[in-house]
């Protein structure tokens, strides 16, 4: 097991009891793991120059102890690309502990706390398997696709004229077959601003149209992907983990994000649009916000 | 019609919209600041937090449930949800 290839951002939540579960995290991970890298964000915040060299060949983890996600907004004012994000309260959920209110932490923090440094271990030692092509997906990702477009306020927003399905939730299923593969529209990336993690669904996990299928996150917010389809997860973007711009530079092709089995289809067709009446729905909803900024 | 639609029908016809447990919410505030839509709306009075803007509410979305630790953050049953959209749908085209 090594650390090498990676540096460790916890938030600086000193004053939060989540944040200091995070404190407890990092250094558990830190002591097991003593190549792994600890940046501090006091230090990236105010002398950012002093990690670039890390940042440039780290494979960065975060750990966000609230809301804020401080930890993810230095790493994005760091430039650098995040590997793995982790986040305190999804921990909380997950490991179903009761962290004590106090700054100490407690057994039920440090439970979180131990199952965080678990986390970033086994992240660590996994093996990343080969970046074997899958069939079709190379082709796909190079196909042209001619595009409806609109022009709103500053931005030139893209819908593919055929062969996509849309939820008005500006999630994308095109269908191959049995399988669909499933994204994002250009109007939420471009919404969404610079995107930096993207979390993917687990493969396996069956997943009902409107359902949560990953989420992805900006220094500006936190969104959902909700799927277009019914389905089972059958495999996920790899690429993403290590290029989520995919999804702002290409959201219709080298942006997909899972694939799905997909299990009613025909049903799950009554609630999509297809291209034309997206597009139109898009504009709408992209005149409103920016009528509402005005 | 509604200005504010989903699938066609008129947004305020859908009860999509976070309930809070005020048992298990600590005002924290983190779903208020993590919103982008306003659905929530800060108070003097007991209740410092409430939802206010119940149509701003994105249909489906649930992400600030994610933010909520003490889980005080509920939403309708997606599937009763999506049978409503449907059969209010079909009742428009029959019109």
């Amino acid at each position: 097991m090594s650390g090498s290839e990676f540096a460790l951002l916890p938030c600086n939540g000193l004053d939060k009891s989540l944040g200091q579960i995070t404190r407890a995290a990092a250094l558990n991970a830190c002591t097991a793991l003593p190549e792994l890298e600890l940046l501090c964000p006091m230090v990236c915040s105010q002398d950012p120059g002093r990690y670039k060299e890390s940042a440039e060949k780290k494979k960065l983890i975060v750990i966000d102890g609230c809301g804020t996600r401080c930890a993810t907004k230095t790493a994005a004012a760091l430039q650098a690309g995040i590997a793995l994000k982790l986040y305190v309260p999804d921990v909380v959920k997950s490991t179903g502990s009761r962290p004590e209110a106090s700054l100490e932490p407690g057994p039920g923090g440090l439970k979180v706390a131990g199952e965080i440094s678990r986390l970033i271990m086994s992240h660590c030692s996994e093996k990343k398997s080969e970046k074997a092509t899958e069939a079709g997906i190379e082709d796909w990702n190079r196909r042209e696709l001619d595009f409806l477009e609109a022009m709103v306020d500053k931005f030139v927003l893209k819908v593919p004229k055929e062969g996509y399905l849309f939820n008005e939730n500006d999630c994308w299923a095109f269908v191959r077959g049995s399988t669909a593969l499933i994204g994002i529209s250009d109007y939420l990336q471009t919404r969404a601003g610079d995107i930096m993690y993207v979390g993917h669904p687990d493969p396996g996990k069956e997943i009902s149209q409107f359902d949560e299928a990953g989420d992805f996150e900006s220094s500006k917010s936190v969104l959902q992907v909700i799927s277009p389809v019914s389905g089972v997860v059958v495999r996920i973007n790899e690429a993403l983990k290590e290029h989520p711009e995919l999804l702002n530079e290409d959201p219709y092709r080298r942006g997909w994000i899972a694939e799905l089995r997909l299990t009613q289809l025909e049903e799950d067709r009554e609630l999509l649009l297809e291209s034309e009446a997206y597009f139109k729905n898009m504009i709408d909803k992209a005149q409103r916000e920016i009528a509402g900024r005005h | 019609m509604s200005e504010s639609t989903f699938m066609g029908v008129p947004r305020e016809r859908i009860p999509w919209y976070p309930v809070i447990d005020y048992t298990k919410c600590n005002f924290c505030m983190e779903c208020d600041k993590f919103c982008p839509h306003k659905v929530f709306e800060r108070n003097e009075g007991e209740r410092k937090l409430v939802v206010k803007n119940k149509e701003n509410c994105v249909v489906f979305c649930r992400a600030c449930a994610k933010t909520c630790e003490p889980d005080a953050l509920s939403f309708p049953n997606k599937q009763e949800t999506t049978a409503l959209i449907k059969q209010i749908r079909k009742e428009e085209e029959a019109k």
